[in-house]
């Protein structure tokens, strides 16, 4: 098996050639009045993501989640791009820099002018599920930070931890920590 | 004496390594002992059972260490205590077999064994307790027994545990004996200087001494014992012009989990506390050479290893009580390297065809391990095949197709290369190292027992000249 590529590497080139497709697409949308997406989250409490990556995390992480996720955005329990800009606040400049990267690509990689958070639920699935199965390591790579950041920004909250039926913590709460499922010990296992 | 005094010796980590050469050395020399550390000082008060807010305070860089490449997610505690305070707390002596593979690099396992004493007893070691096996652990012995498997109940430093299963963010309860409650307070005991949140950059050296030199300061010993952990310590060295970062070994793992119709709530209870030998390639046993441990975990970390997305990502978290877990602990055939990529340590790990075999084995022995359990299905973390009922074949493993990640890591600063048989650092009088980073390679079973007697071994040495 060949030593693998590096990770920064591709995806810096990979911006690049997105870059030159993004130009075109600003353009385009400028003349035909296509008009940005919506921030999911209020870009004044965003330390990181711009408007635009936290329309494109928002949409990312509701595509991700499913009807769990939906619905906890409904009820207003979970805000992707807010949680997501938290987990970047905790982390170190260039890893913040390279999911910057891996948003910005996810946004503008589809053709045409819509980019991906303008596109249907349905579009946005396949857009993930076509990177998550790639045969280039730089989209399986996108995926899998896509994926984590996403998924984490979810189940690391209360809301989350209600779609899992997790009781949370013990300490400080008065739920003695130990076993709530008991069991018969079968004597053949040593 | 003052924090940019000098001292008689200073040690680099307060993990596995670090601490018990510190306890060691200060019991000798007192306060001519500094204890450096690059993390933070952590009480059981600060342990909040909360992922979102531990992790990131806990692990090296916030929990997302990884490769160069992205494919293997690194796994290191940053805290007093090193990695021994987020770790599971599982505890094995050398495996015999080290004896005649690290014969050549000078170790005599044979002189070893009375620090491995000493180790246990100072981290209160003990087989767990049938009693204490949670429901998701118990199965994995199950499927093993029915098969005809070799397993058994590990043995933990946790005697007093109390089976809240949050080990791996820190112990709440002060029950698990970590370097942190154990051999740091030994050396602080016998009169060590402990300066934490003090990440060292570099060493020189003049007139006969080390000089470290940190953020702030720059602090000067006859004696200098790098235990940084295996990425930092090459790092220091490499940043003080000193050979090493070759010769890196990963325990490479990934996850499987079986669904079954009762609640497992493998969550509540010792997160790992039953093994599977059959396939391991220590202690006698002949096996292509991975160990299986159970392994359950809490939400936010169960998330990020399930290889799925929309619907079926969220039927999966619906699961989650359901499902209990395990993971393999594979001795990697490969080697890789830590560099220096501007100021920043960058890691580097291949792949090998003995790996990848290893890793699609496991995913075929835990789906017969479930199913003979009564599982109804299991899940694997690999992204080609997620539930199945029956042997999945030989799965694909590459780079972004399965979760990944290394549990323990060895070498950097190898016996044989960068250091002698002892720890001596090569052509340079003086300076040490005495962690992960001079195993000459994987040991095949959590380390940190073995980390700590060689450590004192190696403090010993130090002593005597």
């Amino acid at each position: 098996m060949s030593r693998a590529l590096r990770r920064r590497d591709l995806l810096k080139a990979s911006l690049l050639a997105v870059a030159g497709l993004s130009a075109i697409k600003v353009v385009g949308r400028v003349v035909i009045g296509v008009e940005p997406p919506t921030p999911a989250a209020d870009p004044a409490r965003l330390r990181h993501l711009s408007p635009r990556q936290a329309a494109t995390v928002t949409a990312a992480a509701l595509a991700m989640l499913g009807e769990a996720g939906e619905a906890a955005f409904a009820a207003q329990t979970w805000d992707p791009a807010a949680g997501v800009d938290d987990l970047l606040e905790q982390m170190a400049p260039d890893q913040r820099a390279l999911i910057g990267v891996v948003i910005t690509l996810l946004e503008e990689w589809t053709l045409g002018l819509r980019g991906f958070s303008r596109r249907s639920r349905e579009q946005q699935r396949a857009i993930l599920a076509d990177w998550r199965d790639s045969g280039l390591a730089v989209h399986r790579s996108g995926w899998g930070v896509l994926h984590v950041t996403c998924a984490v920004s979810f189940t690391g909250i209360e809301a989350g931890w209600a779609v899992m039926d997790y009781p949370g913590p013990c300490v400080g709460t008065g739920r003695m920590p130990g076993q709530t499922a008991l069991f018969d010990w079968d004597e053949s296992v040593p | 004496m003052s924090r940019s005094g000098r001292y008689k010796a200073i040690v680099i980590g307060s993990g596995a390594g670090g601490a018990p050469a510190a306890a060691r050395l200060a019991e000798a020399w007192g306060d001519g002992v500094a204890l450096v550390e690059a993390g933070a000082h952590f009480t059981a008060a600060d342990f909040t059972q909360v992922e979102r807010e531990m992790l990131p305070r806990l692990y090296a860089a916030g929990g997302t260490q990884a490769t160069e490449d992205g494919a293997i997610g690194v796994v290191q505690g940053r805290g007093v205590g090193g990695s021994t305070f987020i770790n599971d707390a599982l505890c094995f002596r050398p495996p015999p077999e080290l004896a005649a593979r690290w014969k050549p690099y000078g170790v005599d396992l044979d002189a070893l064994a009375p620090h491995v004493d000493t180790v246990e007893a100072a981290m209160g070691v003990t087989r767990i307790q049938r009693s204490q096996i949670n429901r998701a652990n118990y199965l994995l012995g199950l499927g093993a027994a029915r098969l005809g498997w070799a397993g058994e109940r590990l043995h933990h430093n946790s005697p007093g545990c109390v089976q809240c299963g949050f080990r791996h963010i820190g112990c709440s309860y002060n029950a698990k004996l970590s370097m942190n409650l154990t051999f740091v307070p030994r050396a602080l005991k016998a009169g060590a200087v402990l300066l934490d949140e003090t990440p060292v950059h570099h060493l020189t050296r003049s007139d006969g001494a080390w000089t470290v030199h940190t953020a702030g300061e720059a602090l000067t010993a006859e004696t200098v014992v790098v235990c940084a952990g295996v990425v930092q310590t090459p790092t220091i060295l490499l940043r003080s012009g000193i050979e090493a970062g070759q010769g890196l070994q990963f325990h490479l793992s990934t996850r499987a989990w079986g669904e079954f119709d009762a609640p497992v709530d493998g969550f509540n209870g010792i997160p790992m506390a039953y093994g599977v030998t059959e396939f391991a390639d220590t202690f006698g046993a002949t096996g292509p050479g991975y160990l299986i441990e159970g392994c359950s975990v809490q939400p936010l970390a169960f998330s990020a290893q399930v290889q799925l997305e929309g619907p079926a990502f969220e039927a999966a978290l619906r699961r989650y009580r359901h499902l209990a877990g395990a993971v393999p602990l594979v001795r990697s055939k490969a080697r890789g390297a830590v560099s220096l990529k501007g100021e920043r340590a960058a890691i580097d790990y291949p792949l090998v065809e003995e790996d990848a075999a290893r890793l699609s084995d496991f995913f075929r022995k835990a789906t017969r391990l479930y199913r003979a359990a009564g599982a109804r299905r299991v899940l694997l973390a690999h992204r080609s095949v997620s539930w199945v009922t029956d042997d999945p074949g030989e799965l694909p493993i590459a780079p972004g197709l399965l979760y990944l990640y290394a549990a323990h890591l060895f070498g950097g600063a190898c016996r044989g290369s960068t250091t002698d048989a002892v720890g001596r650092v090569v052509d340079q009088p003086g300076l040490w190292v005495l962690d992960a980073s001079a195993f000459p390679e994987a040991i095949g079973v959590n380390p940190q027992i073995t980390i700590a007697a060689l450590a004192l071994q190696g403090a010993e040495r130090i002593l005597t000249g």
